[in-house]
């Protein structure tokens, strides 16, 4: 039955807790690459033996709210759709992977593309063959790919060495529009035969495996893009995933139609329709109404609306992404570390979760996710009040404004709530913060280092490997709003981690940056809010923390 | 001409003075130097007045630009759009001329009775409510409880209807009480009298003479109503998912994608130029006084 199937949010909590151990030793044995017994995809040479020096992760949760995903693990498909309707908030303006990843082009390129390798997520984010059949660390900065030799793309053409070879060389040309520009280290890339590359990068670097898994390394055809030109593949892309785009009506409609030739099967729907809804009440009513079959981004407090009426089901997950403040370090009084630790002492975040968000969501320890593949242990960021109260009075802090830039209208849920929910428990402790709402327009153009402002709300990746060096490194708007020197011992060790191909070392020297970043408050991070997706209760698809809608028959189902 | 001008580049310069697109088409943590050189190719490194002049001498020959989020041109982009608004805005336009008519003279008629009252309420009501809220009601009721209309999207007639009855009902609300006070006014004047005192039959006195001397308030309503229906009703388009021009130009602004937005701006300045004309024109036919002048 398809509710055995599929892994109800409250389900897998109550498993989770019941299986901590299991589900701890898997995601430790992700934290080091790949496990070592599925043979397609031998371990790095230089990785140890994953074991128990990483800590328990699933130990750490929080709160009791789930940051689980919802898994397919059917191995036959039961039934087929015609159609499937799927309703984004906005739409995407263009398809090509590696121009730019908006959240709303993501859950497309779920649809459309692959990368070599992808994150399983019903394995805790373990790293598996994705179009790659394998892949081998030949030394520090050499890594060879073998491809699979079943896989076509969308025109028909086979997916060849040249083809990867030209995606990841795209990014290499100094291509200023291109968001995916500088985004690999690669010093070389080498064409072995049809099947087979090697990439050689600048430095070593032990993040490599996982950047293959981001959308900007999704892979594009080398002779089709060539015909069309950069231009048209951003409306008319061809990929080798599930679906490819028959039509694209920029902000109204895209029409997929189901690759029947993909390699992991057939999709279990003929035709994909992606609409934009923009207001929220609409896409309810939408979904309520049968008129759309997936509904993604459902706020917190429309759940209770969809669940009562008992033909729909909720899946919430916790995504790769933490909202955080930007703190400014330069501008009295923030300038002070005890001012910026009573700032975020005086967060009760847990309350936020729990109550504004009906506890979709997780208060984490650093800014780091619990489905980084190098996650440690670490306790939930601490509320202390009183705390908070003693470092003010240290500090000699009498009342002198904090400004706080936040967006508004914001593409998060509910973001004026909890900002408000903020501003009063600051307000408890003594802290005069006072709110600015700006479109997220203006708001970006103030995060520059001589900003007028203390906080500026931002949300960020969470992967320590993608992001402690290029976010929050050395020349990065975080340490430029510091005094210079004043990061030095995290540059330091961050200069040292992504140089280390250890996964086991690295992970420990990331801890480490991240303890200074904590103690430094280089910046405030608030909370993990869930992503929550709704759909009928005969249509089962897993959910992505990296945010794709992976249609794929491994991971979208229906019910006969 | 000079209120397309003043329009026009009044947007050019506030748009450019707040926000930036750039930094909003690439990754939040994309290094300077990416920043600055995609500025430098879509040209938003200069100076202001030299982007204006740039602007002004492409848009004479017809080139309003390409979008930056798109990476279309931004005249096909406001095209393509300008007609879902249109046929959302004439329907609307429709049915609140026919039904505020209809329901202005029959208030106007029953003046002072327990229905006119009733009336004048639920129309003071209706012109207070929000339009995303009538929205939101109608979908819930017409397309939830009542399953008979599709609730967003756009396509087919039966999609246009909810949005269409939406804005409608806004649109009536005023213009109803608007010809009952203007009739009211009419009605009282000595050639209806007169009009009375012939023997006149009362739909001839009403509908000849008191009707088409109310009008003239109405007309210049009207001509507001239907520029403003045509060049887009932003709220009702985003309850209703309508691929409207409103949308877009709320969503360019979003982005600061300065092509379509100015763009859009052009095309709605033109519409309103071109309406207040032909409310002009219609007096001259409506009001015989006029044409002595």
């Amino acid at each position: 039955m398809l509710q055995d199937v599929i892994l109800a949010r409250r389900q897998l909590l109550r498993r989770s807790w019941l299986g901590l151990s299991g589900m701890a030793a898997s995601m430790v044995l992700a934290a080091c690459g790949q496990d070592g017994s599925s043979g397609a995809a031998p371990a790095p040479a230089s990785s140890p033996p994953a074991n128990q020096s990483l800590g328990n992760p699933t130990a750490a949760l929080a709160t009791p709210a789930m940051p689980a995903t919802t898994t397919v693990t059917s191995r036959t498909p039961t039934g087929r759709l015609s159609e499937l309707r799927v309703a984004l908030p906005s739409m995407p303006p263009q398809l090509d992977p590696q121009r730019a990843w908006w959240l709303v082009m993501q859950r497309v390129y779920g649809m459309v593309y692959n990368q070599l390798i992808r994150r399983d997520w019903s394995k805790n984010g373990e790293l598996v063959p994705g179009l790659a059949r394998s892949w081998e660390r030949i030394d520090e900065t050499t890594i060879e790919v073998v491809l699979r030799d079943d896989v076509v793309f969308h025109d028909g053409s086979p997916l060849t060495a040249e083809d990867v070879a030209f995606t990841f060389q795209r990014t290499l040309q100094g291509d200023k529009e291109l968001g995916a520009t500088g985004r690999f280290p690669i010093a070389e890339i080498e064409v072995l035969d049809r099947q087979r590359l090697r990439f050689v990068t600048e430095t070593p670097d032990g993040a490599f495996e996982l950047r293959l898994t981001k959308h900007e390394a999704s892979i594009v055809p080398k002779a089709y893009f060539e015909r069309v030109g950069p231009q048209r593949f951003q409306r008319e892309p061809v990929g080798t995933g599930p679906y490819r785009v028959v039509e694209f009506v920029p902000d109204q409609r895209i029409v997929l139609e189901a690759n029947e030739q993909y390699f992991e099967g057939r999709p279990a729907a003929d035709r994909v329709v992606v609409v934009a809804i923009p207001e929220v009440g609409t896409r309810v009513a939408a979904l309520l109404n049968g008129e759309i079959d997936i509904l993604v981004d459902l706020p917190p407090d429309q759940v209770a609306v969809v669940e009562q009426t008992g033909r729909f089901r909720v899946d919430s997950f916790s995504p790769l992404n933490a909202n955080y403040l930007i703190v400014n370090g330069l501008k009295p009084p923030t300038d002070k570390v005890e001012i910026r630790q009573a700032l975020s002492l005086a967060l009760d975040r847990r309350a936020i979760v729990e109550q504004l968000f009906g506890g979709h969501g997780l208060v984490p320890g650093s800014v780091q996710s619990i489905f980084d593949p190098l996650y440690v242990e670490r306790p939930p960021l601490a509320y202390d009040p009183e705390r908070a109260r003693q470092l003010l009075t240290q500090a000699g802090y009498s009342g002198e404004e904090i400004t706080f830039l936040f967006d508004s209208p914001s593409y998060y849920p509910m973001q004026r709530e909890w900002v408000e929910l903020m501003a009063g428990m600051w307000r408890a402790v003594g802290l005069n913060v006072t709110l600015h709402g700006v479109e997220v327009s203006q708001r970006v153009e103030f995060q520059r280092p001589d900003t007028p402002y203390h906080l500026i709300n931002n949300s960020t990746g969470v992967e320590v490997d993608i992001v402690l060096y290029q976010s929050y490194g050395p020349g990065s708007l975080h340490q430029k709003l510091f005094p210079a020197g004043y990061f030095d011992d995290f540059n330091s060790i961050v200069e040292q981690a992504r140089f280390t191909v250890d996964n086991r070392e690295r992970a420990r020297l990331y801890q480490q940056a991240l303890d200074i970043m904590n103690e430094k408050v280089m910046v405030i991070v608030q909370f993990t809010i869930n992503r929550l997706q709704a759909m009928p209760e005969t249509i089962a698809l897993g959910t992505d923390p990296d945010f794709r809608l992976d249609l794929s028959p491994r991971n979208f189902q229906v019910r006969a | 001409m000079l209120t397309l001008w003043l329009v026009v580049t009044a947007v050019f310069v506030v748009l450019r003075s707040t926000g930036d697109p750039v930094r909003l088409l690439l990754p939040e943590d994309a290094p300077l130097e990416q920043v600055v050189a995609l500025r430098q190719k879509l040209g938003l490194d200069r100076p202001i007045p030299v982007q204006y002049v740039r602007f002004w001498s492409r848009a004479l020959s017809g080139d309003l630009g390409e979008s930056i989020r798109f990476h279309q041109p931004a005249t096909e982009l406001v095209l393509a759009r300008l007609w879902p608004t249109a046929q959302l805005g004439l329907i609307a336009f429709l049915l609140s001329v026919v039904s505020s008519v209809t329901l202005g003279v029959v208030t106007a008629l029953s003046r002072g009775t327990a229905f006119d009252r009733v009336m004048m309420a639920s129309l003071s009501l209706l012109q207070a409510s929000p339009s995303f809220f009538i929205g939101i009601v109608l979908i819930l009721f017409v397309s939830v409880r009542l399953g008979w209309l599709p609730s967003s999207g756009s396509g087919s007639l039966r999609h246009l209807i909810l949005p269409a009855v939406t804005v409608a009902l806004i649109t009536m609300a005023s213009l109803a009480r608007l010809v009952r006070s203007a009739l009211l006014e009419v009605l009282r004047a000595d050639y209806v009298r007169t009009a009375r005192a012939k023997g006149l039959a009362e739909h001839a006195v009403v509908v000849r003479h008191a009707l088409r001397n109310a009008s003239l308030p109405v007309v210049t309503v009207l001509g507001l109503e239907l520029a403003a229906l045509l060049t887009g009703t932003v709220v009702v388009e985003t309850v209703f998912a309508w691929p409207g021009i409103g949308r877009l130009a709320v969503e360019a602004v979003a982005v600061r994608d300065y092509p379509v937005v100015q763009a859009v701006v052009l095309v709605v300045t033109i519409v309103f130029v071109v309406i207040n004309f032909a409310v002009d024109v219609s007096y001259i036919l409506l009001d015989p006084r006029v044409r002595h002048v």
